[in-house]
């Protein structure tokens, strides 16, 4: 299943290293791609994966989820 | 680029050029790139006539290779990428212009417990024994492992932890230490304090602090074709990290408005770390030297193996 996540305080290729790092990391989760731009996280994941599991994992990487 | 000379004021040259700056993690350096925004828009490069366009292109050593390809005019580059960029391709088409970081921006972070009898570790000195969480094939942890050892620290453990998971798995205590830039505290501070638990940084340069760590680098097309737009760009950064220096508040406005995810708390605060990195305790930009690039280079050498080709830079009385 393919979810989006709003995380604007990403702005940099640093950013996007860490988060995509912090979500592809969880079990369950196939892939994570950060839009710059959007500043969004996309992420596709099996139905194992609570969304407040990845929103955990992006905060923890010093993130907010909008 | 079209340059036209316009005299305002004896002193003041002022040209009329459009530049593209790079600037390598702008959001997770949000102090460190305070002065550059509020320059570009309406301060010290606009006051010269410069038309500053700043971009974060595609971080790293992709950067280095705009710079080299024509697609950027300068850079405010880490000294380590630059270095890389060396190794791997033999030359950069341009030379280092302004030392802006004169000690490395890396640190290792480390939960503080306040009990310094219980162990609270203070100093680079006192992780005798962590366990390193992050990639072992990552430079950030090669640069640890080699500063432990030029601290007398026997090496320690490495517990794999991918990058952006490893703040969590030092909060949960899988690990004691993880390294990043010295500027990312407010933001782990922030996270860690919602578990009620307090982060300290320990910055490398306590261990080396002869080791650049970031500055300007100016292609060699802008600096043989357009000499006087090279100057103005290297005083007019020089300023602005100095009117930073004096008043870093008056920057925030500028910066929030290209990075709208930072608080002005947290760039003050990333600010004040960039200072540490930036000033000697006069308050002055350290000078950029042949020495300092040798051990610059020494070090770089000792983490990553290999030799480094020479760097190219500027003299001190070329430009300015
Ligand atoms: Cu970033």
């Amino acid at each position: 299943m393919n979810e989006t996540f709003s995380v604007p305080e990403m702005t940099c290729g640093h950013c996007k290293s860490t988060v995509e790092g912090a979500v592809s990391s969880l079990g369950g989760v196939r892939s994570a791609e950060v839009d710059l731009e959007a500043k969004t996280v996309a992420v596709d994941h099996d139905d194992t994966v609570e969304g407040s599991v990845i929103v955990g994992a992006i905060e923890e990487a010093g993130y907010q989820v909008a | 680029m079209t340059t036209s000379a316009s005299d305002e004021g004896a002193s003041s040259r002022q040209l009329d050029a459009q530049l593209r700056l790079g600037l390598y993690a702008p959001g997770c350096l949000p102090g460190y790139h305070l002065p550059y925004y509020a320059a570009a828009d309406g301060g010290e490069f606009t006051r010269r006539g410069l038309d500053v366009e700043l971009s974060d292109p595609e971080g790293g050593l992709d950067t280095l290779r705009a710079l080299g390809q024509g697609r950027l005019d300068a850079c405010i580059t880490s000294v380590a990428h630059y270095l890389r960029a060396l190794q791997e391709d033999g030359s950069v088409a341009a030379r280092f212009a302004l030392m802006i970081a004169r000690r490395t921006h890396l640190a290792a972070f480390v939960v503080d417990t306040g009990d310094i009898l219980a162990g609270s570790p203070t100093s680079l000195a006192d992780l005798d024994g962590a366990r390193l969480l992050g990639d072992e094939r990552s430079s950030f942890t090669r640069e640890y492992l080699t500063v432990m050892r030029a601290a007398g620290v026997s090496p320690a453990e490495i517990v794999g932890a991918p990058h952006g998971h490893d703040l969590r798995m030092l909060l949960r205590g899988d690990g004691d230490v993880i390294v990043e830039f010295l500027e990312m505290l407010p933001r782990f501070a922030s996270v860690a304090r919602r578990q009620d638990v307090a982060i300290r940084a320990l910055p490398f340069f306590e261990v080396t602090p002869d080791v650049y760590g970031s500055g300007l680098l100016i292609s060699d097309r802008l600096l043989d074709e357009s000499p006087d737009v090279a100057a103005l760009l290297i005083s007019a950064l020089r300023d602005a990290v100095f009117a930073t220096r004096d008043n870093p508040r008056a920057r925030v406005p500028a910066l929030r408005e290209r990075l709208r995810g930072v608080t002005e708390d947290r760039a003050i605060a990333a600010w004040r770390l960039s200072e540490q990195l930036i000033f000697d305790e006069n308050g002055a930009m350290g000078p950029m030297t042949e020495s300092g690039w040798n051990s610059t280079r020494a070090h770089f050498e000792r983490v990553n193996g290999g030799s480094t080709p020479a760097i190219r830079m500027l003299s001190a009385d070329e430009f300015v």
